[in-house]
């Protein structure tokens, strides 16, 4: 998102629900059982969870340092490897030829043929590094909002799934009508923006 | 509540409302918001039309100033809304840089107004951060203001009131211009 520096993107959204009278103690507790856990050394494909938003390697929150009242602010980091598909086939192939010579041209079954596959597959895995990417995520606690520091639609269900699990709270999305909605309240503009229709500027043209 | 249903029945508001900024930027310049301050909206060198909602058509994107400005506005001419667009805006004397999209009203490439440089000690990051989600913030009231001007008209009546008549004037008024 660029909170310490740079341009920033963001995604922002609306967050509704009761939190427990003891707020800062849950959020500690929730963002702890949430955190990052590292997948460097394993065939795991991915992992997600809450790193410090300066620091991505800092899991530990010293001082809950993701605290700046009434703002939470953390880093959602997202781990991923992946082997290219012809990665995958190159060495199947190798494997396959392999296991045929051993066996002097008697053939491999498709079961054999499979679990081969999935051997190298993990065998890749292990030897891939995981690419992490981060993206700042900022709470105001007091207004009820949530800036999430990317527009990407995948890092957006990534972190609408990981925030509703660790907080048990619904981030909602603050598209235009919604936005407006909240913006107007229940007063008389209200259910015109509910029947309102899209409407043409075409007509200038006749 | 389905979020996406929602997003693709009413995405028509996010057009019109980015379609209103650019009209402002041409006509006005500065809008007052209910709580008396003025906002400067200035037109970035960006702009995405695309079809009004439920209508079917290509997206124009241009890029650059004047000469490109002409065919935005010939698409605006054809029907066409605000899709995205480059916005300057001067708020409480500061100025923000923002790409603004109609359908979710997200911000890309926000550019903040300088800050004091915060150091290395941890005290100086944390009040950099916290320095920095205030002017976040002062941005995202200022749009909210603006929408807040934008609906107040929009939904004056069901077409449109003052605000739509102006738009299509405007509209109107540059194909006699050109």
């Amino acid at each position: 998102m660029g909170l310490i520096k740079g341009s920033l993107s963001l995604s922002r959204y609306a967050v509704k629900g009761d939190t427990p009278p003891d707020f800062w103690d849950f959020v500690d507790r929730r963002i702890r059982a949430n955190l990052f856990m590292d997948i460097e050394d394993s065939t795991e494909e991915q992992a997600v969870g809450w790193v410090s938003a300066h620091d991505y390697f800092d899991v530990s929150f010293a001082y809950a340092s993701y605290a700046l009242d009434p703002y939470v602010v953390l880093g959602l980091r997202w781990d991923r490897r992946r082997v290219p598909a012809g990665l995958i086939k190159k060495y199947h192939t190798l494997e396959v030829k392999k296991a045929l010579a051993a066996r002097e041209g008697r053939g491999l079954s498709r079961a054999d043929r499979e679990e081969l596959k999935e051997k190298v597959r993990l065998d890749l895995l292990r030897r891939t590094p995981p690419a992490t990417q981060v993206f700042e995520v900022c709470w105001d606690t007091q207004r009820g909002e949530v800036w999430l520091g990317s527009a990407g639609r995948a890092v957006r269900d990534l972190f609408e799934d990981i925030f509703r699990r660790t907080f048990d709270l619904q981030p909602w999305p603050r598209i235009p009508y919604l936005l407006a909605g909240d913006l107007l309240g229940a007063g008389l503009l209200s259910p015109r923006l509910e029947a309102a229709r899209p409407l043409s500027l075409y007509e200038a043209e006749a | 509540m389905d979020v996406l249903a929602l997003m693709n029945e009413k995405v028509f508001l996010g057009q019109e409302f980015l379609t209103w900024l650019w009209y402002v930027s041409e006509e006005m310049g500065s809008v007052q918001l209910a709580d008396g301050r003025l906002v400067d909206v200035l037109l970035g060198e960006r702009l995405v039309l695309g079809p009004v909602q439920g209508q079917e058509g290509t997206r124009v994107t241009v890029k650059g100033r004047e000469t490109s400005l002409a065919e935005a506005r010939q698409a605006l001419r054809r029907g066409k809304l605000v899709e995205s667009l480059r916005l300057g805006l001067m708020i409480d004397g500061e100025e923000y840089w923002l790409t603004l999209e109609a359908a979710e009203l997200g911000l890309k490439a926000l550019k903040l107004p300088p800050t004091a440089p915060g150091g290395g000690a941890p005290e100086g990051l944390e009040g950099l951060v916290l320095e920095r989600i205030s002017l976040v913030d002062a941005a995202l009231r200022g749009l909210e203001g603006l929408l807040m001007v934008f609906l107040t008209q929009r939904l004056a009546d069901e077409k449109g009131g003052e605000l739509w008549a102006a738009l299509k004037a405007w509209a109107a008024g540059r194909q006699v211009e050109e």
